[in-house]
């Protein structure tokens, strides 16, 4: 029963359907479940994005070579770059199949490492999700409790709008809340925290994060552009008054469960898009509201979430406008929710919604420049996150990773000291690199660095420096190899070549060996995944 | 491109940075230098002396001696006859005719976060649903000089609430962060930029990684723009290091009596660095002064003997920045404010303390062209209410913004929605005249 199964946002939508939509919403027992898809590797989906997609936007352009492939799929999957037994494994792979197999092994865990790698995949997604629920990335103490919870969500593939549900659901209020809190009911309380410990901030961000509208400025008047109203704001709100600080302080005077004063106003409970409170809104509302939010049917909802690992995974969102939905229109809005449809008729299954996008041909298109029109498809570069500088250091360097080790970075201090410093400036989106000065000189002269361009210290230097049998072509590649995942052009070499042969003897040439692992790790591809 | 890599020296390094800074001959700092030989107007500027914690009004610039919330703490002449300020502040009493002094801050907020996002912002907290840029980021974003090697924005001895920063205007307008080496407060007034320093590279090897980094660079796709900002901001911090932030850190450079008479405290060098700052073209500076030895302006607990200790900071520093700045000609285009989030309480608690006051409470302005030498409002005798003229703090950031000769009825755009920079509030006109 997909009889909405495109409502090209609230704007267009007449009030009398926005209306009876919300109250079949309401109205269902419990959500369809997922009918089991054949497409258990998400091929039938990659193919279907690669046909309506180019529909929308004409053919894709040409696609990327296979090792910057491989980078990419390991930074977006596991969060990492790629081991040189890694790369090795992947080129000795047929030629014809290997990004398929690839991707399948990454995302799917299939082949020998795979606890290790469902284990980064479920972290990596963990992370990309604390980013988007939680303002300036989730750079905040607390935040990581959010992190581990989702990130063993993911691992036991729980389907996400089950995830998301937990969320809207929220904590139990303190009257209602029975023995010690745990698991979602943890999360969501510390999400509650996080988010400042007012309904009010609750309602904008989870409309933000799982619907793809900005509601927040009608908190305060009626939004000038869309056709939201502070009843709409409030409304939402008004789910998590039991929550409030003044319902906590003094439970006799606090408003009614379902409603919510502002400026001397109540506002009742209401869902988006509907005209009318929520009717017996004292009974458990917020199941309601989390069932109604997440439903198939929700024409926000499914899009929002496909949208976002679009964008995640290729770096802008199939609607660039991730957070104003409604007011996309045209070809690419309803592309969005035609895939969304599928994603929820797959059941909200995340790991073939990840394995479909990577494998389509928009994933595997060579990184672009901004054309001139908007509505053009390009593959951006992508800045990698703080915590994935770090993991890409530690992954190309040889650093140690026992927390026995006293040079341990990940466990001695340099991990925080670079993911804060980092996190002080990461960008809103993924094609945002928003480092500053600040940033840019830790990645430069900070500790890490200056121990990886020190022949006494750094590991990937002393294997490839010290390995008598290499020769400079090959210590020149194995940099490049480790460091950005391809090979050097001849130009690249020629250049090195000639810094190499302006130093005056053995032992300078030799250090300045370090020179090019810095001149690396400063390069705008090592933070920029092409 | 070809790049040779053959004997590089000092001069082709130069030769290599001014390559690539694109035909900038004489940096800003020199210019602004020039400008000031030259007798042309240099350009403007504000330094926020912010006293983070809040201190009291009573026991610095409106003492109320011979009433019982006055305490101890006597008032002393200045040299404005019929203007008398605390005796905590006796070289601050001598500068007093380039000072404004506004008795009648009425704010409203009292807690230390939301307070600080006021007084930062000039916007009042409206939950997580508005995020406004700080004045620093507001006064960068409009002054500062494109091109220039030093930020738009420094902060000097951080007091920083996480989320206060440069919001919508975006990171490039966020604050270059000056501290010390030392977390301890007496040993701390060693300023430096982090990892401004990398040892054991010389200016050859310099050289050698501005080249390696440009070859490095072939590989992005031309006229991307995160391409782009990766090599400016790398360009930028390349160009701090060479140029150790245009020189602007080394203390050393100044006669031993001046940086004595500022103060060796990390409050006193912050204020001589932030002069070699303005001298270097950066618009906006920020010294925080929240602590010293054991004692701090969140005064809770023995106030007195608190804003005494704080006292022996401030006034030789902020007394020395307004004299230093009018010596070299740069007070007249430097605005020097002086404030924290709110007041204190003019009853005395019982543990000799004041608490939280936003209702009638005290800052000062100097320079940037603000008429000084007078005292803007009024407090009841006891220091309870605003007796004269109110000031909200959308006022103060008109009046601040004007000064600097931004158009303080002017918005920003952030997304699809003008965000006034100030919310609603008219400059004050006694002081601005």
């Amino acid at each position: 029963m997909y009889w909405v199964s495109r409502i090209p946002g609230s704007m267009q939508l007449p009030g009398f359907m926005a209306l009876c939509w919300a109250s079949v919403l309401c109205m269902l027992v419990d959500a369809p479940a997922g009918s089991a898809w054949a497409d258990s590797r998400g091929d039938e989906l990659a193919l279907w994005l690669n046909e309506r997609g180019a529909q929308v936007w004409g053919p894709p352009p040409a696609p990327c070579d296979d090792l910057t492939f491989a980078r990419r799929v390991y930074f977006d999957v596991l969060g990492r770059s790629p081991s040189f037994a890694e790369i090795d494994d992947f080129e000795k792979l047929n030629s014809k199949i290997r990004r398929q197999l690839l991707v399948e092994q990454l995302v799917f865990g299939e082949g020998p490492r795979q606890v290790q790698y469902q284990r980064q995949a479920s972290i990596q997604f963990a992370r990309q999700w604390r980013h988007v629920l939680l303002p300036n990335g989730g750079a905040m103490p607390g935040a990581s409790s959010i992190e581990g919870w989702l990130a063993q969500e993911f691992r036991e593939q729980t389907a996400f709008d089950e995830i998301m549900r937990r969320l809207v659901t929220g904590p139990a209020s303190a009257a209602a809340a029975t023995g010690p809190v745990t698991g979602s009911a943890a999360a969501a309380a510390q999400y509650y925290q996080l988010l400042g410990g007012l309904p009010e901030n609750y309602a904008g961000n989870i409309s933000r994060v799982m619907l793809g509208v900005r509601i927040e400025c009608a908190q305060c008047h009626h939004h000038p552009f869309t056709a939201w109203k502070l009843g709409d704001f409030w409304g939402l709100a008004a789910f998590y008054s039991d929550l409030s600080p003044a319902a906590a302080a003094k439970p006799e005077t606090a408003p009614a469960v379902g409603a919510i004063a502002f400026q001397g106003v109540s506002y009742p409970a209401k869902l988006l898009w509907s005209s009318e409170p929520l009717a017996g809104a004292d009974r458990p509302s917020r199941a309601r509201l989390a069932r109604w939010m997440t439903a198939p049917e929700n024409p926000n909802f499914a899009s929002t979430v496909v949208n976002r690992f679009w964008q995640h995974l290729i770096g802008r969102g199939l609607v660039p406008d991730v957070e104003n939905l409604d007011q996309a229109t045209g070809e690419g809005r309803r592309m969005l929710d035609e895939f969304g449809q599928r994603f929820a008729q797959d059941g909200f299954h995340v790991q073939r919604l990840i394995a479909a996008i990577c494998k389509s041909n928009w994933y595997q298109a060579v990184s672009q420049a901004e054309p001139l029109s908007a509505d053009d498809f390009y593959r951006p570069l992508k800045a990698i996150s703080p915590e994935q500088v770090f993991d890409a250091m530690e992954q190309s360097l040889h650093l140690p990773i026992s927390s026995l080790d006293p040079q341990s970075p990940r466990w001695a201090g340099g991990r925080v000291q670079l993911i804060s410093r980092l996190s002080e400036s990461s960008g809103r989106t993924p094609d945002e690199y928003s480092a500053g000065i600040p940033q840019a000189l830790l990645l430069m002269n900070g500790q890490m660095t200056e121990e990886a361009a020190s022949l006494e210290r750094s590991r990937l230097l002393r294997a490839v420096v010290d390995n008598p049998f290499m020769e400079t072509d090959t210590r020149i590649e194995t940099f490049y190899l480790a460091l950005v995942t391809r090979r050097p052009t001849t130009e690249e070499v020629q250049g090195i070549h000639r810094f190499l042969e302006s130093k005056p003897d053995e032992a300078s040439r030799k250090a300045a060996m370090g020179e090019i692992v810095w001149a690396l790790l400063n390069s705008p591809e090592f933070v920029l995944c092409r | 491109m070809s790049l040779v890599f053959e004997s590089f020296s000092r001069r082709d390094l130069l030769r290599i940075a001014a390559g690539s800074w694109a035909g900038i001959g004489v940096s800003s700092w020199m210019s602004g230098l020039l400008h000031a030989a030259e007798g042309k107007r240099p350009h403007k500027a504000c330094i926020m002396l912010w006293m983070g914690g809040g201190p009291s009004q009573l026991d610095t610039l409106d003492p109320k001696p011979g009433h019982a919330n006055g305490g101890p703490t006597k008032a002393i002449k200045t040299a404005v006859p019929g203007i008398e300020i605390a005796e905590g502040l006796p070289k601050l009493a001598s500068q007093m005719r380039d000072v404004a002094l506004v008795r009648s801050m009425k704010t409203g907020e009292g807690d230390h976060g939301r307070a600080s996002q006021l007084m930062m912002t000039g916007y009042k907290p409206m939950g997580a649903a508005s995020n406004y840029p700080v004045l620093g980021s507001l006064v960068a974003q409009r002054l500062h000089v494109s091109g220039s090697p030093l930020p738009g924005f420094v902060s000097i001895a951080p007091f920083r609430l996480g989320s206060l920063g440069p919001a919508f205007l975006g990171p490039k307008y966020a604050p270059l962060q000056v501290s010390g080496d030392s977390r301890d407060p007496n040993a701390r007034a060693n300023l430096t930029v982090e990892n401004l320093q990398s040892t054991g590279t010389t200016a050859a090897s310099l050289a050698d990684r501005q080249a390696l980094l440009q070859l490095m660079r072939g590989q992005v796709p031309a006229g991307s723009a995160a391409g782009g900002k990766h090599a400016a901001i790398y360009d930028s911090a390349q160009r701090m290091i060479e140029t150790q932030g245009e020189g602007a850190f080394n203390l050393n450079e100044e006669p031993d009596a001046l940086r004595d008479a500022y103060g060796r405290s990390r409050f006193g060098q912050g204020c001589l660095l932030a002069r070699r700052l303005v001298e270097r073209g950066v618009p906006f500076i920020e010294v925080s002064l929240d602590a010293n030895a054991n004692a701090n302006w969140d005064s809770h607990v023995n106030n007195f003997a608190a804003v005494r200790t704080m006292c022996e900071v401030l006034d030789p520093a902020w007394s020395s920045l307004i004299d230093d700045l009018r010596q070299r000609g740069l007070l007249e285009s430097t605005l020097v404010v002086w404030m924290g989030e709110f007041g204190r309480t003019p009853k005395i608690n019982t543990a000799a303390g004041r608490d939280h006051f936003p209702d009638a409470w005290s800052l000062a302005l100097a320079g940037g062209g603000v008429r000084g030498g007078q005292v803007i409002g009024k407090t009841t005798p006891d220091g309870m209410s605003v007796k004269d003229r109110p000031v909200t703090a959308p006022e103060l950031f008109a009046t601040m913004l004007e000064t600097l000769g931004i158009d303080s009825s002017s918005s920003n755009q952030a997304g699809d929605r003008p965000i006034p920079l100030v919310d609603k509030g008219q400059p004050i006109q006694e002081l601005i005249s």
